[in-house]
């Protein structure tokens, strides 16, 4: 049953990515070259809405439909670690002009050739879970 | 009936769905417990290609099974939407942009991705291969 639940949101949630043109690497590239406010506007109001849906769900301890407590995970705020995984988001985001989500919405929509970025997603977590021990986390 | 699909096959402003984008997180919460991430998906796919040698992905990988039903539905929307709700009209660019564009050799700004970067037949080309496996590596 959590699967199904899991899937239609997911579903609702490509939908909503796709129309917002938050897919297209047009947009992206475009944002990146700041000539629209359009990716700036989704992103900015998206994380607005979120934060407060957030505060709102912690405040007033609002329980899930099945009346389960809120499982937040807080975690810790590292400014160095955010700070250079940022960057090294940015780098790729820019590069692909796509983040993880979409491209499963673009491997949807047709795009067969989106299968080698997350092929290369893929080996990108294997060789971070390889180096971990190595790194200074 | 027509109608719906009218307003659902044309692109939503920013307004309309960045905040709805940012309404998936409490949707979340609220339906199934879990904390919003795609990203993760990558990992617990790695879980459940059995990859249990590295330590990193030695977790009992069904804890998160929602993660990648989730991404299903992404992938999924993409099929819907490229069958019954296509955008017909390109997306509405900045003219610097579209100028950007043709200088790099990118004539059709329509669909999702530049065919010119984003197809097999472009494999052979070194930028097609770095766009590809650096992005989201």
């Amino acid at each position: 049953m959590r699967s199904i639940k899991a899937l239609s949101i997911g579903l609702l949630f490509g939908i909503i990515l796709i129309k917002s043109e938050a897919v297209y690497w047009f947009r992206i590239q475009e944002m990146f070259h700041f000539e629209s406010f359009h990716m700036y506007g989704i992103i900015g109001s998206a994380v607005l809405t979120g934060a407060i849906s957030l505060i709102v769900i912690k405040k007033m301890n609002i329980r899930s439909f099945n009346g389960e407590k809120i499982d937040l995970q807080s975690k810790p705020l590292s400014i160095y670690s955010n700070f250079i995984g940022g960057i090294l988001f940015g780098f790729g985001w820019a590069l692909l002009g796509a983040c993880p989500g979409p491209l499963y919405g673009l491997l949807g929509l047709g795009y067969s050739v989106i299968i080698i970025p997350i092929c290369s997603a893929i080996l990108g977590v294997i060789c971070y879970a390889l180096l971990k021990g190595k790194l200074p986390n | 009936m027509q109608e719906l699909l009218n307003f659902l096959s044309n692109p939503w402003p920013w307004y309309v769905s960045g905040p709805l984008i940012g309404l998936m997180i409490p949707t979340l919460l609220l339906v199934i417990n879990k904390n919003f991430g795609v990203s993760s998906s990558y990992k617990h796919m790695c879980a459940a290609f059995g990859l249990k040698k590295i330590s990193f992905f030695d977790y009992n990988w069904k804890d998160y099974s929602w993660s990648l039903f989730f991404v299903l539905g992404i992938f999924i929307s993409g099929i819907i939407v490229a069958f019954f709700i296509p955008n017909p009209n390109n997306i509405d660019l900045s003219e610097n942009f579209i100028v950007w564009l043709q200088e790099h050799g990118l004539n059709n700004a329509n669909g999702f991705l530049p065919q010119e970067i984003f197809c097999f037949e472009q494999l052979s080309s070194l930028r097609t291969l770095i766009i590809l496996i650096g992005g989201d590596f």
